[in-house]
């Protein structure tokens, strides 16, 4: 049976930068940054991080933040969309995620546990509720099914920073295999001091700055938010005359079988997951526009991908413009690679390429052409989104220019 | 989504419980549990013991650091690879994928960091400990350790879980994005909470095409008739018996017959995320023919009320 072509008919992004998809890129191209010193941590520590300041929303403060960000991003998105009633209350939802609201449930669970064992009463969070909202992987794709009233199958996608484009691609995968003709797909995640603590530890947080492929880049930004995509069947949407602002025009996943934490050396996996994008689109290397890069501001990551790029596009690496909003907004782990899809989407419809905030003095060992400081105008017709993870999962996804 | 028959097959099965390492061990087990009355004999052994990483893997270095649950999914693993009979050192390891399902995934291993933090503050940490808190940490360690790049995913779609997984296993074999995939359902709980009425267990198959097992006489340990997983179901194909309406059900076998099994629906349900991965295992370990189906009327999750489909069809005479 051949594919159904998939096209994008709404999006939604929650950022620390912008509570809409609109503002977050008025923000990007103005060179915004969104880090500020951290807020909130449960236990003694300083650093830098992205949160979103000013988020509150009404009527969903029983759930998690990070289900809270995704009920939300999910509506956005489905608004976005102009889906008739019926059909919208039926969408499959894809959730991709980090750490869903498991942090909120650990607490939860110790405030209990030392609440019992101190003989006060746990009124506020009984046990069994914490397991049901929170324990599981999968509550923040139930909360949006839940709290959004859909009919449609909800399921968590938790495949760590590369999330948002695994939910994308599976979302596609329904639509091409004509399991469905609609479906929202995305990330989110809420600020994570386990993030926090954990790249601390591993020694891959930034002081102060992101600094993606810059020479002195000494790490990542923790940060929060979500995006979601409404991928529609190409039919589906010329029929019900939906504004159609992108096509997928393919994507790729892979994995490193190399190493948990760390890439592959070489960026194997990460070369896979593009050659497959490109292979599934038919596209050539030489006929991508625009990069836009997992980009974290690790030595190790920035230097694969780098690798990777240079692998896959040959001679056109050095003309590709390359950026990552990572420096702007942080990484919002499995929001990320959503919300930049998001971006693509936008860049797409500017034909502007977002630039690489911080980037002062690029790694002279890399052989692409990274877009600092300020972004560009250029003539976009296809963008790659790369997304890298722990677990070696990789994924990235072709967007093209709907004309 | 896959709705072909006929061309796959199961060479391979790998499975731990509270019951042991081992299908048999299930089969075992299940047997016991039909004779007593409720609530059964598993209440008090909830919990899988913590594999051996270095007893199971001596020459992994630290591997015992590794979580409960990534452990078990490695050593099913092995389990199932080597039951299967893979060539390890001339498999092209781009062609295998690894799919999982999980319903709490890294819960426990969130809750033990949290804990650790909050308490002692970010410093006391172990850096080796963090990654163990991310969802695709079984998953992963499982790609790294046998270095298969064709696929890696982990789905969370509450007692599905292991359905939405192996069925999108079998989808990227279909689609040939990969020949060979190690897929399955794997649930550890958190230490100490007892609200959930459900037990820990990890049960990962081999999956391949019939030709393929078939040119290499790898075991045919059963077949894969149709996935239909991500759906909405348009009605339910079969009569559910009364005592399904009852939550935390998720898991159903049909009997060669179509005569609905309500004991060992509600045995493989209580694994939750794993229940069809279990099922799996379970019906390898029956000797008789067998068939799978899986859906939710789960009262605790009601957006994936009767949404999923699932079938899997066994031969268990070659176990």
């Amino acid at each position: 049976m051949k594919r159904a072509r998939v096209v994008v008919t709404g999006f939604s992004a929650l950022t620390c930068i912008g509570l809409s998809a609109r503002k977050m890129w008025q923000a990007l191209i103005s060179g915004r940054c969104g880090a500020s010193p951290v807020e909130g941590l449960p236990f003694e520590s300083s650093g830098v991080a992205c949160q979103i300041k000013g988020f509150e929303p009404d009527g969903i403060e029983e759930f998690d933040r990070a289900s809270q960000l995704a009920i939300c991003g999910v509506r956005d998105a489905l608004e976005d969309a102009k889906l008739d009633r019926d059909t919208a209350l039926k969408v499959p939802v894809l959730v991709g995620t980090t750490m869903s609201g498991f942090f909120a449930g650990a607490l939860a669970r110790t405030s209990t546990t030392a609440a019992m064992l101190s003989g006060e009463s746990a009124v506020t969070m009984p046990t069994s509720d914490n397991s049901v909202r929170y324990g599981y992987c999968s509550s923040i794709s139930e909360a949006v099914i839940n709290h959004l009233g859909l009919s449609g199958v909800g399921i968590t996608v938790p495949t760590a920073c590369s999330a948002g484009n695994y939910a994308i691609a599976i979302g596609a995968q329904y639509i091409e295999r004509r399991s469905c003709e609609v479906v929202v797909c995305g990330g989110a995640d809420a600020f994570s001091p386990i993030a926090f603590a954990g790249f601390s530890r591993l020694k891959a947080m930034a002081a102060e700055i992101c600094r993606p492929f810059d020479q002195d880049r000494d790490g990542l930004l923790v940060s929060e938010g979500s995006a979601f995509l409404v991928l529609e069947n190409i039919s589906s949407a010329v029929k019900r005359g939906a504004h159609i602002y992108a096509e997928l025009a393919g994507y790729g996943m892979s994995c490193d079988g190399y190493h948990i934490t760390a890439p592959h050396p070489k960026g194997a996996g990460a070369q896979l997951a593009m050659e497959r994008t490109l292979k599934q689109a038919g596209v050539r290397p030489e006929e991508v526009d625009y990069i836009c890069a997992h980009g974290t501001g690790t030595f190790a990551n920035d230097r694969m991908e780098a690798e990777a790029i240079q692998t896959v596009f040959g001679g056109a690496a050095c003309t590709v413009p390359v950026s990552s909003i990572k420096s702007s907004l942080g990484h919002a782990m499995g929001a990320a690679s959503a919300i930049e899809a998001v971006v693509c989407i936008l860049a797409l419809q500017h034909q502007f390429v977002p630039p690489t905030l911080h980037c002062r003095y690029p790694d002279p060992e890399f052989a692409i052409r990274v877009v600092c400081g300020t972004g560009e105008p250029a003539e976009l017709t296809y963008v790659l989104s790369n997304a890298f993870a722990f677990g070696g999962n990789n994924a990235a996804i072709l967007l093209k220019r709907w004309s | 989504m896959w709705r072909d028959t006929g061309q796959l097959c199961v060479t391979g099965i790998g499975t731990i419980t509270p019951l042991g390492i081992g299908a048999a061990s299930l089969w075992d087990g299940y047997e016991r549990w039909c004779r007593v009355p409720r609530p059964s004999i598993l209440r008090e052994i909830q919990r899988v013991q913590k594999p051996s990483g270095a007893a199971h893997f001596p020459d992994k270095v630290g591997i015992d650091h590794l979580s409960k649950s990534s452990l078990c999914v490695c050593v099913s693993a092995q389990q199932a690879i080597q039951q299967s009979g893979l060539d390890l050192g001339r498999l092209n390891k781009t062609r295998v994928g690894v799919s999982i399902g999980s319903a709490f995934a890294s819960a426990n291993a969130v809750q033990e960091f949290s804990e650790k933090i909050l308490k002692e503050g970010p410093e006391s940490i172990e850096p080796v400990m963090f990654p163990n808190t991310v969802s695709n940490a079984a998953a992963g360690y499982l790609g790294a350790m046998y270095g298969f790049t064709g696929l890696n995913i982990t789905f969370s779609a509450g007692i599905n879980s292991s359905s939405i997984a192996i069925s999108y296993a079998c989808e990227a074999i279909v689609q040939n994005i990969i020949d060979i995939a190690i897929a399955g359902g794997v649930e550890e709980f958190v230490d100490g909470q007892d609200s959930v009425n459900g037990i820990e267990g990890c049960s990962l198959i081999v999956i391949e095409r019939v030709q393929d097992a078939t040119h290499r006489s790898a075991p045919q340990l059963g077949y894969l008739a149709s996935a239909i997983a991500g759906e909405v179901s348009k009605e339910r194909e079969v009569s559910w018996p009364a005592t399904m309406n009852r939550t935390n059900y998720g898991g159903l076998i049909d009997r060669s017959n179509r005569q609905i099994s309500e004991q060992v629906a509600e045995f493989i349900a209580q694994f939750h995320g794993a229940s069809t991965a279990i099922g799996c295992a379970l019906g390898i370990a029956s000797k008789q023919p067998f068939e799978i189906r899986s859906a939710s009327w789960d009262e605790v999750v009601p957006p994936l009320k009767g949404s999923l489909i699932f079938t899997v069809q066994l031969n268990g005479n070659d176990a």
